[in-house]
């Protein structure tokens, strides 16, 4: 009984590892005939899983079920033992330490000293954020261009449009990084149903609007805008701002409203900034979270 | 050939003494105890496909045109890493499977690690004087999750952009240091033109490395404590049982990492993820719904849509309202999970070895700080993609939002109070199977009565 088992298991043992050899050869075949994606990942996926079966056949009916039993003990040394290594490890000690009391202070001082020294490295990782973090590339008189570096008219952007723009100067491949602060969406709304505050009264001329894409949680692109509620919306964490009184957060994690760019329009209808942005760009932090005022710069170096 | 083998390693090492041990070395058998296996052959399988991608990859964030089969992309300007995850997936099937393979690598390695943690947690076995295996597990699973974040983070897809920048802004949301962090780490305005310099050798070098080292001390210190075992008729806080090493615990583990490999091939020749020609190149201005990361980031994703807007005004600074969800919440969570073995025996002042695990049941206080645990993770996770939810209920995301918000409160502490009933209702349950004597007492008056005294 047992033994016909056994001659059981091996059979099933040695099917899979003929498996095994199939799908080997399946696999160096389809880097010749077929090679695609599901083929060679599937054949030496069962070439792999194949072997396992027959591993698996092997170490149930086919070896010893023996048990074995290992002694196990508490970690702990015997008392004598411990006491002795502790007293080396504290004479040791000791004999570093004791009566030269100057010198360990010393010692002290000079592996602070080296400490501290080799932070310094650290500040030639990067640049100092002051002047940049939450700057953008904005100011008074500056046009707006698409990506593409097309200007931005007004007849680009029907009622219920909206368009994404940029500081003419500041695009393309060698400006990612501009680009991922400067963005703005530019939105063209009804005049009457726009509830701006009094100070903001001529930043949106003809009903064209503008406000930074970047959203002030996270720093993710504000890619969509619901017209039906006028509200732009942030795909990473749902926060949501109303376009029509300022940008203030209507729902979602974000504590800032969005920054808004005031607007002219030039006489040949091109759009251009009429200032800074009114607040700075992108996610909270420890200098400008809590600061309302208004940023009178624009990115340094 | 194996008897050359072993002299050899006797005359070099003198080694027969501690082969004569180890091949007979007891290993319990419960399925639960190969799950850190489990995670240990993922972790070579990321190595393994991880150095054959870095054959084709190509860690530049230079602009490039792209010129190749993808018409959609035809003409677009990328970063060269971008490019080369591109160039690596139409232009080398295979490289296609193993870039797909190693993926689906990383989300297995850190289930594997949950799962394996949790089996430690929920049994008791990271108790005296197991706790500095306990503290390196904790610090493994961190590396880990840290290691899956800097490897898709990589391709430069606008997907994995996005999440960087959330990251960049979790960061700079750092108290006093945090804009300093950022500027550092990127060396600019994130995306500066450095994110590969950086993430590359922390991906594959750095991160591995330490991974590799406190694998290998975990594995150690193992060997030489021994595994612990569940309570049976032969199975004492004096001894280990369970089948040796050599031959069949061997052959066993041979055969799960060729069930793993095998698994992990299959899925990344079967299964498609992280298909990053969808995405694009990152595009700082461009990002539309939904967005979701890795299973191991979904927390904290979910955590940062639910999180209220706490923004923490101290005089000219803020502490900006993504810090509380973004750091200080798993900041907690990790430092209560260091904590626990203390914890623990703040309340039961057991300075004892242990070698028996416990049964779940058996520690109901465990058990509902553990539930609480995996349901807050668990539904943190099922925020981070909401928005999807909203899509396929055709429900307004603010509703989903409330609804999480609500249960991430009340949930874990409803299933914790479950779990805990139900530990005390098992132990009643066990009680009464547990083999007793009753003692039989017969009064004067002539009656019985009935004593049960349990046996030791």
């Amino acid at each position: 009984m047992i033994e016909k088992r056994r001659r059981r298991a091996e059979v099933i043992a040695a099917f899979w590892f003929v498996v095994a050899i199939g799908a080997s050869g399946v696999f160096a075949a389809s880097f010749a005939a077929f090679p695609n994606t599901e083929a060679l990942g599937a054949s030496l996926g069962v070439a792999f899983a194949a072997i396992s079966a027959a591993l698996i056949t092997m170490s149930r009916d086919l070896l010893p079920h023996e048990e074995v039993e290992d002694p196990q003990h508490p970690q702990h040394s015997a008392e004598d033992q411990r006491e002795s290594v502790v007293r080396l490890a504290e004479g040791g000690m000791t004999t570093i330490v004791s009566r030269r009391t100057w010198l360990v202070r010393l010692g002290v001082a000079a592996a602070t000293a080296l400490g501290i020294a080799v932070l310094f490295p650290l500040r030639t990782f990067g640049h100092s954020p002051k002047g940049r973090v939450g700057l953008t590339n904005w100011k008074k008189g500056r046009r707006l261009v698409k990506e593409d570096g097309t200007l931005v008219r007004t007849d680009d952007i029907p009622h219920g449009g909206v368009v994404t723009a940029f500081p003419e100067g500041f695009v393309g491949p060698d400006h990612l990084e501009d680009m991922g602060v400067d963005a703005i969406v530019v939105l063209h709304v009804k005049t009457i149903e726009l509830q701006l505050p009094k100070d903001r009264a001529s930043w949106a001329p003809r009903g064209y609007i503008a406000y930074s894409k970047i959203c002030t949680h996270l720093e993710c692109p504000l890619g969509l805008y619901r017209a039906q509620s006028q509200e732009l919306m942030c795909p990473c964490h749902q926060s949501t701002f109303n376009v029509l009184d300022g940008g203030h957060v209507v729902f979602g994690p974000a504590v800032r409203n969005l920054p808004m760019l005031p607007l002219e329009i030039a006489s040949d209808g091109t759009l251009q900034a009429a200032g800074y942005m009114s607040n700075y760009v992108g996610s909270d932090n420890w200098d400008y979270g809590a600061t309302w005022r208004r940023p009178r710069e624009r990115r340094s170096g | 050939m194996i008897r050359k083998l072993v002299l050899y390693l006797d005359d070099h090492l003198g080694a027969a003494p501690f082969l004569r041990q180890a091949l007979r070395k007891a290993f319990p058998d419960h399925w639960s105890f190969m799950l850190g296996e489990l995670a240990a052959y993922c972790f070579i399988f990321l190595v393994l496909t991880g150095t054959y991608l870095t054959f084709f990859f190509q860690p530049s964030d230079a602009p490039v045109q792209y010129h190749g089969p993808i018409a959609s992309l035809a003409g677009r300007w990328m970063t060269e890493s971008y490019k080369s995850a591109l160039d690596m997936s139409f232009d080398n099937k295979f490289a296609l499977v193993m870039r797909q393979a190693h993926h689906w690598a990383a989300d297995v390695f850190v289930a594997a690690i949950c799962l394996h943690m949790g089996r430690i947690f929920f049994t008791g076995a990271y108790r005296k004087p197991r706790e500095l295996n306990w503290y390196i597990g904790i610090t493994l699973l961190m590396l880990a999750m840290a290691e899956g974040f800097t490897g898709y983070s990589l391709p430069g897809d606008n997907l994995s952009g996005a999440g960087l920048r959330i990251a960049v802004g979790i960061g700079q949301s750092i108290p006093v240091i945090g804009t300093w962090i950022i500027y550092l780490f990127f060396h600019d305005t994130f995306p500066s033109g450095f994110v590969s310099s950086r993430l590359y050798p922390l991906h594959i070098l750095f991160l591995p490395m330490a991974i590799a080292a406190l694998v290998t001390v975990h594995v150690m210190i193992l060997w030489h404590q021994k595994h612990t075992q569940f309570p049976g008729h032969k199975q004492t806080e004096h001894n280990v049982v369970g089948s040796p090493l050599f031959p069949i615990y061997a052959v066993k583990s041979l055969a799960l990492m060729f069930a793993t490999f095998g698994v992990l091939f299959l899925m990344g020749g079967l299964l498609e993820i992280n298909p990053v020609w969808e995405y694009g190149p990152y595009t700082p201005w461009v990002l539309s719904s939904p967005a979701q990361p890795d299973w191991y980031i979904g927390w904290l994703e979910g955590a940062l849509r639910l999180a209220p807007r706490w923004a923490v005004r101290l005089g000219a600074h803020s502490i900006g309202a993504p810090f509380w969800p973004g750091i200080f919440m798993p900041l907690c969570l990790f430092v209560v999970l260091y904590a626990w073995p203390s914890i623990e025996y703040a309340f039961t002042r057991d300075k004892s070895d242990h070698q028996l695990l416990e049964f779940p049941w058996q520690n109901p206080g465990r058990v509902a700080f553990g539930v609480w645990v995996v349901f807050f993770v668990a539904i943190l996770l099922g925020a981070g993609s909401d928005d999807v939810q909203a899509y396929l209920w055709h429900t307004p995301v603010q509703s989903i939002v409330w609804a999480y918000r609500a249960g991430v409160v009340v949930l874990p502490l409803l299933a914790a109070a479950f779990a805990y009933r139900i530990c005390l209702e098992l132990q009643a349950r066990h009680g009464e199977d547990k083999p007793h004597r009753v003692l039989l007492r017969r009064s004067p008056e002539g009656g019985f009565e009935e004593e049960r005294i349990a046996t030791p």
